[in-house]
């Protein structure tokens, strides 16, 4: 195992490279960028207490942490200090809303016609307004909610016994808001003689309360996932996720922030959907009897993406599919990063932020957008005129199943 | 697992231009960075050669370069391959539409942020030095809240290097919102607000009355954050063609620019870009490096190439590591002959014109840049070291450092 740097704001050698690449300092002088909030104060932070409001406005969206030469986990010492001044000063609204996607979704889509009557309603306080009372934008793309939960659409699938097996960690977006993205997996795996398996006891990643300042309530959530998945990796099964943000938390962010042990056990696991499909197609294993498309996609790479290192293997397998030109948006970050791009203060923000990748994909030729992460999606399709799909869709659709 | 004809280790400005070079001879290549190089926060300046051992400055590079010896990364290189290396800078900028100044005969005076002169080769079109020679009349240009530059400290500076000319200096205001919640402006900020073209009218606006064939206008660098001259040409015609910037402490926007032309020339040819990849080992059987290994919160991913480059830098970009008694190279494991007492590494005083013996330290290698031991064996057949990694110079002292980059790029993807 590599050994990576500590959680040590001496690290940073104050380059100045991260607020170059900084998205929120681009759009905004509100924010001192992630060196000055990162690490340099971080080292005062040691000293005294910190009172910063200028804190809010890092999206943790860690471009920083992609560009630093150092290794400095900048966008974490942002958030520790983020949550250490939620300690002092009380939470927003939109914070507690926000943060609580879980419940809502569970609660949402496990009575019949509630998601109906959810998604009706979240039109019509936002045409009332009301969206702008309790600090919610109602310019920002919020998802809509499924009719029926992942969990529960995965136990009306069949699958074929296979000796080889794979967990999936849906992550609260796939579960209660776009579950087709798990159904796809679960369907393209199988196909190439894998069997997902499921486990009802995983909780929320956390990464919304990370955000929104709720670091000791995501310990909570740790403890169970990181005991689940370290579970199935001794047993040899790998992990698979579709959002880049959840395999961000438990592959990296679990150690960074409490310094778990299990978590050294089970990330060697964990790949991301697209990685794994591309691996074996590198090995020779993947099925390859793809229909001929004959379309064009744009890409976008989520920045959670980039910052783990592996490159972009949605690039590279899409376009071994007949018919199917991907090109590479490169347009920089998608602005919303989680709750970042739904809480007034921030939203105008996020909007110029995401403003570039809108614009690359509505001046585009491409058919669709694709993405793996759900939130950037969102983005993609708001004002573009385009749709935007995870890379299983495309992939589920050359194997005609 | 990938697989491709070149891995380059290292995002900086010998990684980028290497795997450019290689793309652009038809090779499969894959570049693995850790963090973005440091071009993105230096001036974007190429220095090929500045003072000699006396701390002359040289006036002609190519011509000291000829007398220079081995272990020396030029003397290695040869000649010839310096000057199409040169040549192969040059054309890349000017395919790109941000094309570099000056010729490797003759060094240029590039004016300082403290109203000096230093000598550099190539430099983007935002810094002709020839305007410097042509204008009687000097104003530096100073932003009102721009942090991080003294146009007083600069007029100063110049009124002592270029006594014959008048100096004077304007304060341009831009509507920056102020107070405790806003963070300060940065060349940058100042840089990105220029590529709006609303903005830039704004600050013609509070120039031009001054502007005259013989007068120069002293930028700080920001002039326009995308590389290919759009504001400065602007600019330029506005105030009678005689615009230069000098480069200010990070981030500065004009390696910032050079970077962003590099990155855009290698995603254009095809090269695979990894960002943030730890490499930490390889994988060799006898001398031949089969594949390197990156791992960050992860698993282990192996890339595997017929020819590697190593363009990770020295020890402030972690290519080489320094320990008491010992330094290190540490993906290939290379040792680096190094006095055993670390006292012997550096010279008590600093400031006093004289070289520091640790920064000529580095990565020995035989002519072909190949890595070899204190007993020059071949350590590895098919590893290339360039830019800072390698051993015999010293970029600080001889300002050499991104001409060493460049040339050792370019002499190493001659061979492959």
């Amino acid at each position: 195992m590599a050994k990576l740097k500590s959680d040590n704001p001496d690290q940073c050698i104050s380059c100045n490279i991260c607020l170059t690449a900084c998205p929120v300092a681009r759009a905004t002088r509100k924010y001192r960028g992630p060196k000055l909030t990162g690490p340099a104060l971080t080292r005062l932070r040691m000293l005294i207490e910190d009172q910063d409001p200028m804190l809010q406005y890092c999206s943790n969206c860690k471009n920083c942490d992609r560009v630093c030469p150092s290794g400095t986990p900048i966008s974490t010492l942002n958030m520790k200090a983020r949550s250490a001044y939620y300690k002092k000063n009380p939470h927003t609204l939109a914070e507690k809303i926000l943060s609580n996607n879980e419940l809502m979704g569970k609660t949402i889509t496990s009575i019949p016609f509630a998601s109906t009557i959810a998604n009706l309603g979240m039109k019509i306080t936002k045409a009332a307004g009301a969206f702008e009372i309790v600090g919610m934008s109602s310019k920002a793309p919020f998802p809509t909610y499924a009719k029926k939960s992942f969990s529960a659409m995965f136990k009306s699938i069949s699958q074929p016994k296979c000796d080889k097996k794979v967990l999936f960690f849906p992550g609260c977006y796939v579960n209660y808001n776009e579950p087709q993205v798990g159904v796809d997996l679960v369907h393209v795996f199988n196909h190439n003689n894998i069997e997902v398996l499921i486990d009802d006891n995983f909780v929320c990643c956390g990464s919304p309360m990370i955000s929104a300042g709720y670091i000791d309530k995501v310990q909570h959530n740790a403890d169970i996932n990181s005991k689940i998945l370290a579970s199935y990796a001794k047993q040899g099964i790998d992990i698979i996720t579709t959002c880049t943000t959840c395999a961000l938390i438990l592959k990296q962010e679990y150690d960074e922030l409490f310094e778990l042990e299990a978590v050294k056990e089970y990330n060697v696991h964990m790949y991301d959907a697209i990685e794994y499909l591309l691996n074996m197609y590198e090995r020779g294993e993947l099925k390859t009897d793809f229909k001929t498309l004959n379309k064009k996609e744009i890409y976008h790479t989520p920045c959670h993406l980039k910052v783990q290192g592996y490159g972009k293997p949605t690039l590279k397998l899409l376009n071994k599919i007949p018919g199917v030109e991907v090109v590479d948006a490169d347009a920089g970050c998608c602005g919303l990063s989680g709750i970042y791009g739904y809480k007034t203060n921030t939203a105008e923000v996020a909007a110029i932020v995401g403003s570039k990748l809108q614009k690359t994909i509505k001046e585009s030729d491409a058919h669709e957008g694709v993405c793996e992460c759900n939130i950037c999606r969102l983005q993609m399709q708001n004002n573009t005129g385009k749709k935007a799909y995870h890379p299983l869709h495309t992939i589920r659709q050359a194997y005609g199943i | 697992m990938s697989k491709s004809d070149v891995v380059v280790i290292g995002g900086g400005i010998s990684g980028l231009f290497a795997a450019c070079l290689a793309a652009k001879k038809k090779k499969s290549v894959t570049l693995l960075s850790y963090g973005q190089g440091a071009l993105a926060v230096a001036g974007g300046i190429i220095d090929i050669f500045g003072y000699d051992q006396d701390g002359n400055m040289v006036k002609d590079p190519l011509e000291h370069i000829k007398t220079l010896a081995l272990p020396h990364p030029y003397a290695k290189i040869g000649v010839d391959h310096v000057k199409e290396a040169v040549d192969a800078f040059l054309n890349l900028c000017k395919e790109s539409n941000y094309p570099y100044l000056g010729n490797i005969r003759e060094n240029q005076l590039v004016p300082t942020a403290i109203g000096g002169f230093k000598p550099s080769c190539l430099t983007p079109m935002s810094i002709d030095t020839n305007l410097f020679k042509k204008c009687t009349k000097l104003v530096v240009v100073d932003f009102d809240l721009l942090k991080d530059f003294y146009a007083q400290l600069i007029a100063e500076g110049f009124s002592k290097t270029c006594p014959n000319k008048q100096i004077s200096t304007i304060t341009v205001k831009l509507p920056y919102e102020t107070g405790p919640h806003f963070r300060d402006v940065s060349a940058l900020d100042v840089a990105r607000l220029l590529e709006d073209d609303v903005s830039i009218l704004n600050v013609i606006e509070q120039l031009k009355s001054k502007a005259s064939a013989d007068t120069l206008f002293i930028f700080p660098p920001v002039i326009g954050e995308t590389p290919n001259n759009r504001v400065l040409n602007k600019l330029k015609q506005a105030l009678c063609g005689n615009v230069i910037e000098v480069s200010a402490i990070p981030p500065s926007v004009t390696g910032y620019r050079t970077d962003a032309m590099l990155v855009k020339i290698a995603k254009t040819l095809g090269v695979e870009i990894i960002e943030k990849a730890n490499v930490f080992s390889c994988v060799k059987e006898g001398t031949h490096c089969k594949k390197v290994l990156t791992q960050n919160y992860s698993h282990v991913y192996e890339y595997e190439a017929d020819e590697f480059i190593l363009a990770t830098g020295g020890i402030f970009g972690g290519g080489t590591v320094a320990q008491m008694s010992r330094m290190f190279e540490p993906i290939f494991n290379i040792e680096i002959d190094v006095p055993k007492d670390n006292q012997q590494w550096s010279y008590q005083y600093l400031f006093t014109g004289k070289p520091q013996p640790f920064a000529t330290y580095g990565i020995n290698t035989d002519e072909s840049l190949r890595p070899i031991d204190s007993n020059n064996q071949l350590l590895y057949d098919n590893v290339r070291v360039v830019g800072r990694a390698l051993g015999g110079y010293d970029f600080c002292y001889e300002k050499s450092g991104n001409g060493v980059a460049i040339c050792s790029a370019y002499h190493a993807i001659a061979q492959i």
